[in-house]
């Protein structure tokens, strides 16, 4: 699975006059951890709905294994039912404390659940959106491991943030989105260091 | 994750329904006609008005509001378990259009009298053509909206002059006179129980079950190619 790579060549997207994606052109590899970092509304949303064939690209072309799993938090969620009801649709085994109705979880606890049957899933090509938010220290701190062990496992995972702390810890490679420069994929062996550093981070992203 | 079509089928089933695609109304009403129904014929009698009321409530049912789902990112998941948008519209499809009317026209020899071989066709294809209308505008919300547009037409067509003499035209040609081509398709149309009349000819049915058709594969193509923008963009 590690040879799993998901391809970007010249991707954009407008939505009606508005140019969000520009010459996007990146590779993504299995096993290994990519961040999209960026300023709100630079296209990070978009670009991971794009490359999962939620949205159509209006220019370039995307070279990827399908099915994707895009994970987008607590609001995408099905409205009725449990949480062993939604993994039991999905295919997955039920949970201890999956018995309670989806309405009376709060925002984070749904983001856990939404989470939690992603991860399960362990498609070759996980996409996940500011998946850290709204998640508590032991909840991030597990997430954390789980990507880690998956991407170890080969998988392809790509996660939108804003958290450079979390990119620093476990982030392989890190493409920077603003709108209307051409993003460019910037790879851990690149910086030559076991981890992202957190300042070289920030300093990039201030650039 | 690669699994059969019908096991993808009927996880899409499963998903879609606790998404809130399928009205939560539907199965007891239906269940509630065919009691009713069952009562009256074991009475000896007749039970055209259950077929009736389920003729009215389909195109009520028929709504999912799929594309909306879709569109408020309600589908990421199932779309990322293998689900495709074409199976998850068939899936919709299936629940709301296909197998209800399937149902309905196989039962109802047993509520009309005198029913012959085309009994069942005829009524297939009354709940079809405002059924797959309804289904199709239905995909985005508000989802009852051309159903209860449909619902207010009818009522018109029926109370007003023209409207009945378009009907009385249509089912009882020979006391109101010829109805022409284009009366029969406005009263197919509005008041598709029509067709259970034998002067409305085959190629008029056919016609409209075809438009209907049309419209069905026309919203699977907006199915496929909308963008599901996720709920920054719903």
């Amino acid at each position: 699975m590690s040879d799993t790579s998901l391809a970007v060549r010249g991707l954009g997207k407008a939505y009606g006059r508005m140019p969000v994606l520009s010459e996007v052109t990146a590779t993504f590899r299995g096993g290994r951890i990519s961040a999209l970092v960026g300023p709100n509304g630079a296209g990070k949303t978009t670009l991971l709905r794009t490359l999962a064939g939620l949205q159509h690209a209006d220019a370039g072309t995307i070279d990827s294994p399908k099915p994707i799993l895009y994970y987008g938090g607590f609001d995408t969620l099905p409205l009725h039912g449990s949480e062993n009801d939604l993994r039991k649709t999905l295919g997955l085994p039920a949970v201890p404390d999956g018995k309670r109705k989806l309405t009376t979880l709060s925002r984070g606890q749904l983001h856990a659940v939404g989470l939690r049957a992603a991860l399960d899933l362990q498609p070759a090509v996980l996409l996940l959106d500011e998946p850290w938010t709204a998640l508590e220290p032991d909840a991030r701190e597990e997430l954390n491991q789980t990507l880690v062990s998956l991407a170890a496992a080969g998988h392809l995972i790509v996660c939108s943030t804003h958290d450079l702390d979390e990119v620093a810890r476990i982030g392989d490679d890190i493409l920077f989105l603003k709108r209307g420069v051409p993003p460019v994929l910037r790879v851990r062996e690149e910086h030559d260091c076991a981890r992202l550093d957190r300042n070289e981070l920030l300093r990039l992203y201030r650039q | 994750m690669t699994e059969r079509l019908p096991v993808r089928l009927a996880r899409a089933n499963a998903y879609l329904r606790m998404a809130g695609a399928f009205p939560a109304w539907v199965l007891p009403v239906l269940v509630a006609l065919a009691a009713y129904a069952a009562f009256v014929v074991r009475s000896g009698g007749e039970s055209r008005d259950a077929l009736f009321i389920a003729g009215l409530l389909l195109p009520f049912a028929a709504g999912t509001g799929l594309i909306s789902l879709a569109r408020e990112g309600r589908l990421d998941l199932l779309f990322g378990r293998g689900v495709s948008r074409m199976e998850a519209w068939g899936a919709a499809a299936t629940r709301t259009l296909i197998l209800p009317i399937a149902v309905i026209a196989l039962l109802s020899p047993l509520c009309v009298e005198g029913a012959t071989l085309l009994t069942p066709l005829r009524i297939a294809a009354a709940l079809f053509i405002p059924g797959a209308i309804c289904f199709a505008s239905g995909l985005v919300q508000p989802r009852y909206a051309l159903a209860v547009v449909w619902f207010a037409c009818r009522a018109v067509f029926l109370v007003s002059d023209a409207g009945r003499g378009v009907y009385l035209r249509v089912v009882s040609p020979e006391t109101a006179g010829p109805a022409s081509p284009s009366d029969s398709l406005i009263a197919m149309f509005a008041v598709p129980e029509v067709v259970m009349f034998s002067a409305l000819s085959t190629l008029t049915i056919i016609a409209g079950v075809a438009t209907a058709a049309l419209v069905l594969i026309a919203s699977a193509m907006m199915m496929i190619r909308s963008d599901f923008g996720g709920h920054r963009a719903a």
